[in-house]
C-alpha cells in the first residue's frame, strides 16, 4: 500500500514537472517574439542574401491577412525545426503593416510556435524589395525562395507548396 | 599604320560604349519600362448580366482596369478609395471597370460586395481568368490603364503606395491619370505592391 502511494506521488511529481516545462517552453516562445521584429527594406535584405556563410537560404513571404500563407505556416515551422540545425538560413519575411507587429503578428507567431527569425517589410519599400527578389514577381503571396550557399536564387515558388515538396526542393539545393 | 590604328578604334570605341553600358546598368528602374503584355479586347458579363467590351470604351482618354477581390483585405482596403478614383475621373473621360478573377468569389458575392461598398463602376466577372491570364495579371489589387484602340498599357500596378490611407504619400495611379489629362508623357509606368493572390480556376 506505502508502494503504491509512493508510486503515485512520484507519478504526480513528473506530471506538474511535465506540464511545468511546457508552460516554460511556451513562455520561452512568447519571450522570444516579445523581441523587436526588425523592419527591414532591400538593402537590408540584398546583404541578407549576399552573407551566406557556406549556408543555403530560405525565405518565405507571407502575411497574416494572406490565407494561403496561414494554411502554409505549420509546414515552414516544421521545416525550420528540421534543418535548423544544418547549413541552412530560414527567413520569414512578413509583408503586414509594421504598425500589426505587435497587435497581429507577434499573436500569429506565438500561436503557430514559430522559432525562426521573423522581419517585416516597410511598406514604402515594398516595390524595390519585390524587384530585388524577383523582376517578374508582382508581389502576390506566399511566395518561397530558396538561395544557394553563394546566394544565387535557385528555387521561386509563388504558390502554396506542402511540407514535402519544399522538403525536396531542400535537400536538392543542398546537394548542388 | 596610323591609318590602321584609326579603323580599328573606329570600330572599337563604339562596341565597347554599348558593352559598358549594356553591362553596367545591372540595377534596372523597372518603373520607367513599359509592360510588354499584348492586350486584346475581350468581352465580360457585369454582376448585372450586362456585357462589357473593351471596344465599347475606345471613346475614351484612358481605360481603367483595377483587378479586386471580395476576400482580399487588401483589396478591401482600397475600396472607398476606388470609389473615390471613379468619382474623379469619370466625368473626365475616363472609363473605369472592376475585374475580378477570383474562381472563389462568385458573381453573387461579387455582386452584395459591389453594391455594399458603393461602387458605381462596372464589375466584371471573369469567370475563366481568361482576361488576368491574358493581363498576366497574378495579384490584388492591381490596376492596368489602357490607351483606347490600341489597348497598349500605359500604367500597371498599385493605386497608391500605402495600404493605410493615412499613410499615403505617393498617388501612382492618379498621377498617371492627371498626366494622360493632361497630354504628359508618364513618369511612372509600373509600380508594385504586396497583395492577395489571384485564385485561379
Amino acid at each position: 500500500m506505502k508502494l503504491f502511494f509512493s508510486l503515485l506521488i512520484l507519478l504526480c511529481f513528473s506530471g506538474c514537472i511535465k506540464e511545468e516545462n511546457e508552460i516554460k517552453k511556451q513562455q520561452e516562445q512568447v519571450f522570444f517574439y516579445k523581441k523587436e521584429i526588425p523592419i527591414i527594406d532591400e538593402i537590408w535584405l540584398k546583404n541578407k542574401i549576399a552573407k551566406r556563410n557556406g549556408k543555403i537560404l530560405f525565405v518565405n513571404f507571407w502575411a497574416t491577412w494572406c490565407v494561403p500563407c496561414v494554411k502554409e505556416f505549420p509546414d515552414l515551422v516544421k521545416i525550420y525545426n528540421e534543418n535548423k540545425s544544418t547549413d541552412f538560413e530560414f527567413l520569414s519575411v512578413s509583408v503586414d503593416l509594421p504598425m500589426d507587429i505587435e497587435t497581429k503578428v507577434k499573436p500569429f507567431l506565438a500561436e503557430q510556435s514559430a522559432g525562426f527569425p521573423v522581419v517585416v517589410v516597410e511598406e514604402k519599400r515594398s516595390d524595390e524589395v519585390i524587384n530585388l527578389i524577383n523582376p517578374e514577381w508582382n508581389g502576390a503571396v506566399p511566395v518561397t525562395v530558396i538561395y544557394d550557399e553563394n546566394g544565387n536564387r535557385i528555387e521561386f515558388i509563388s504558390e502554396t507548396k506542402d511540407y514535402k515538396f519544399l522538403s525536396k526542393s531542400i535537400e536538392r539545393i543542398k546537394s548542388l | 599604320m596610323l591609318r590602321k590604328a584609326a579603323i580599328i578604334l573606329f570600330f572599337l570605341v563604339p562596341l565597347v560604349v554599348i558593352a559598358v553600358f549594356a553591362f553596367s546598368n545591372t540595377d534596372i528602374n523597372h518603373n520607367s519600362e513599359s509592360p510588354k503584355i499584348k492586350i486584346e479586347n475581350f468581352t465580360l458579363t457585369d454582376i448585372y448580366n450586362e456585357k462589357h467590351s473593351l471596344s465599347d470604351y475606345n471613346d475614351s482618354k484612358a481605360i481603367l482596369i483595377i483587378f479586386i477581390a471580395t476576400q482580399c483585405p487588401v483589396s478591401n482596403a482600397y475600396n472607398l478609395r476606388m470609389v473615390e478614383l471613379y468619382n474623379s475621373y469619370e466625368d473626365k473621360n475616363i472609363a473605369v471597370l472592376g475585374v475580378n478573377s477570383n474562381k472563389e468569389e462568385s458573381m453573387n458575392e461579387c455582386k452584395s460586395h459591389a453594391e455594399s461598398n458603393g461602387f458605381k463602376f462596372p464589375v466584371l466577372k471573369d469567370e475563366k481568368n481568361v482576361v488576368a491570364d491574358m493581363f498576366e495579371a497574378s495579384v490584388t489589387p492591381e490596376a492596368y490603364l489602357l490607351e483606347p484602340y490600341t489597348y497598349k498599357i500605359l500604367y500597371r500596378g498599385r493605386i497608391d503606395d500605402s495600404r493605410n490611407e493615412s499613410n499615403v504619400e505617393t498617388q501612382d495611379l492618379a498621377n498617371a491619370l492627371n498626366e494622360i489629362l493632361a497630354g504628359k508623357k508618364i513618369s511612372i509606368v509600373q509600380t508594385k505592391a504586396f497583395g492577395c493572390t489571384i485564385k485561379r480556376i
